[in-house]
């Protein structure tokens, strides 16, 4: 909003569309209470993780039918690249790119999944129901279970639902790749001179080839 | 914001609809939830059973049923911390006569204790996460 700095060089312009930035905000906010309240209390928890799932579900609608820099196909390259674009970052030489870098933009496919699996995971074991039919076999069978899968849920015979180790296992995954993802902008922000942090909430970058 | 084409939009709508699907498939929107006949056939109180609590003690029956000040009394547990239903359990923190934190797990259909843990001697590692 405010227009204190001085572009010596390109123009300011808007990379980051206003729902993006703040869904990045809500998201990382939610993220943190649910993983604070590690379940409990139970409202706080959930309630964050629906919030979530509205996200991400959001977020995909928004990677195709959103404006331009939100959307996949402007930022998904081939693996090849990124890891290119990681290398040259390393090597003090990686190409600045105005909307999301190779790499920066498979880690929002990451934490895309990594978050999905994590709400899918976490209504799963609130539902003792624990999984839709078709898997329940599968997952029975991982469990080991003696009983018929949905009876001995129902009947509370388990003590814990199988999801829960899966859902931790999520979401520690989650909170891995958000630590990845600042240290990424970090430096990313500090190889390119800009301060990405800021980008995101005044959505501008300044443009360049 | 340039024009979107339809094509796009629904592909969006798709795709968005499809994961919304897949969350609600995994909170078991489409499972073959037992249905709960019994619900007529509820114990005493109006609570209605869980699916196949055709079960003894009829105190204790029904979803988010919680034990009275007399059920616990009669555990001998007069103050309780914590009362909780947890997966077909009801949890109970409280303290022993020794002053330490116990947890009592009781069958939420039955009443009867599951199991007991002593949680901690000291306040301090009370604080930790209670699932193993």
């Amino acid at each position: 909003m405010t227009d204190t700095d001085a572009p010596s060089k390109p123009a300011l312009v808007t990379v980051w569309d206003p729902l993006i930035r703040i869904g990045h905000w809500v998201l990382l906010a939610a993220v943190a209470i649910a993983l604070i309240t590690r379940g409990e209390p139970e409202l706080l928890h959930q309630g964050a993780g629906y919030v979530i799932a509205a996200y991400v579900v959001w977020r995909v609608v928004w990677g195709i039918a959103g404006p331009q820099r939100a959307r996949f196909e402007t930022f998904v390259r081939s693996p090849i690249d990124a890891l290119r674009y990681l290398a040259d970052l390393v090597g003090g030489k990686a190409k600045r790119h105005v909307g999301h870098s190779p790499a920066g933009g498979w880690m929002v496919i990451a934490l895309l999944v990594t978050l999905s699996g994590t709400v899918a995971t976490g209504l799963a074991m609130e539902n003792r129901v624990p999984v839709p039919a078709f898997m329940a076999p599968l997952v029975a069978q991982a469990v080991g279970e003696r009983a018929e899968f949905g009876e001995a849920a129902e009947a509370g015979e388990r003590e814990e639902s199988p999801w829960e180790e899966v859902h931790e296992a999520f979401a520690n995954l989650v909170l891995a790749l958000a630590l990845l993802h600042v240290a990424g902008v970090a430096v990313a922000s500090f190889a390119h001179r800009e301060n990405l942090t800021r980008s995101m909430i005044d959505g501008r970058k300044h443009m360049e080839e | 914001m340039e024009k979107l084409s339809p094509l796009r939009l629904s592909l969006a709508a798709a795709a968005g609809g499809l994961v919304l699907l897949g969350f609600a498939a995994a909170a078991g929107a489409f499972a073959g939830r037992a249905p709960e006949p019994q619900q007529i056939a509820a114990p005493a109180q109006a609570s209605p059973p869980r699916a196949q609590s055709a079960s003894p003690a009829q105190t204790f029956a029904g979803p988010g049923y919680l034990p009275t000040p007399e059920a616990l009394a009669q555990l001998g547990i007069t103050n309780p911390i914590k009362i909780e239903r947890d997966y077909g359990r009801i949890e109970i923190k409280h303290h022993d006569a020794q002053g330490r934190i116990v947890e009592t797990y009781l069958d939420a259909a039955t009443g009867a204790v599951v199991k007991q843990e002593i949680k901690s001697v000291d306040a301090n590692s009370e604080r930790e996460r209670d699932h193993d």
